[in-house]
């Protein structure tokens, strides 16, 4: 799908953030200079149709609701369980991303799975129930020790005008 | 927070509706007006409650490069290899973690070359004995959704 100019300033607007406001799509058009609430709302469901945008949503301050332990999961599995296990694991409400990757001789895991908990306990636990589930004997948890940089991924910012 | 709070708040983070009154729809579920919604959004928002409200991109469908990055850093120059990794705009996320490798970070880069110049100039100049790049082949998931219902 090609990204315009216009879809460009389109973006940038929205990643100021949703106006809280009973059109928020209306007030996003003013902003960006579109053509009114009808042509926003077009042209964003046709980024979702082609998977550029996967939705608009809140991201809460995790931590203030008691969710203090982010451990990274990576999993030993053969190729040809890599598809169906990754996709269960997506069920799992404490996982919020579920990747794929290669394979590194220093780092020999190819699934890698984001959870999150409230407690280091409640992680491993989780890590535990689907290694029995999936029969995975070899995975570990990096647990993170330290945010040293988050920053809200903004696009198209360098071309701002 | 109430009840009709907690479960908005996890309705937020699901989806929020690209429609025309997404806050009027959220409010039908919830058996309460769009004012009421509204007015529970932006006291929470006031609370600060929410790290962001806005849109999640696929940046790989925009022409960008997205990967996540491994390095084994020392504890001698950890700060200063850390504050020159973060230094990058292209690295959005960066994570101590307890393991052989330490330091974990994103890149969202305009292509490969970008992506692999960065990696150079990192390798060079903070001492990382090893940086792996490891962009996803499949990804299976992207929902951050925290449960807030039994809070």
């Amino acid at each position: 799908m090609e990204i315009t100019e216009k879809d460009k300033e389109l973006i940038r607007v929205l990643q100021d953030g949703l106006p809280l406001v009973e059109r928020p799509y209306d007030e996003i058009a003013r902003r960006a200079g579109w053509d009114g609430e009808a042509a926003v709302i077009a042209r964003m469901r046709e980024w979702k149709e082609a998977g550029v945008l996967r939705r608009m949503s809140a991201y809460i301050r995790h931590q203030r609701a008691g969710y203090n332990s982010n451990g990274m999961v990576v999993w030993d599995i053969p190729e040809d369980n890599l598809e169906d296990i990754g996709n269960r694991m997506t069920e799992s409400k404490m996982i919020s991303h579920v990747y794929a990757r290669p394979r590194s001789d220093k780092f020999p895991y190819r699934l890698y799975t984001m959870v999150h908990g409230h407690s280091r306990d409640d992680v491993i636990a989780e890590a535990e129930r689907l290694a029995n589930l999936e029969k995975i004997e070899k995975y570990k948890i990096l647990f993170s020790k330290k945010e040293l940089k988050r920053s809200t991924t903004r696009l198209f910012m360098e071309e701002k005008r | 927070m109430d009840d009709i709070d907690k479960k908005l708040m996890n309705m937020l983070q699901e989806e929020i509706p690209v429609t025309e009154r997404p806050f009027a729809e959220f409010g039908e579920k919830l058996g309460i007006s769009e004012a009421e919604t509204l007015e529970r959004v932006r006291r929470m928002d006031e609370e600060d409650r929410f790290r962001r409200i806005g849109p999640s991109f696929a940046p790989r469908k925009m022409g960008y490069t997205s990967t996540l990055c491994a390095a084994r850093i020392s504890t001698e120059n950890f700060d200063d290899a850390v504050s020159f990794i973060n230094k990058y705009p292209q690295i959005t996320h960066n994570y101590e973690r307890d393991d052989f490798f330490n330091v974990w970070f994103t890149v969202i880069a305009r292509g490969e070359e970008e992506v692999e110049r960065i990696l150079d100039e990192i390798r060079e100049n903070t001492g990382a004995e090893e940086v792996l790049n490891l962009p996803a082949t499949h990804i299976f998931k992207i929902l951050v959704q925290f449960d807030v219902e039994d809070m």
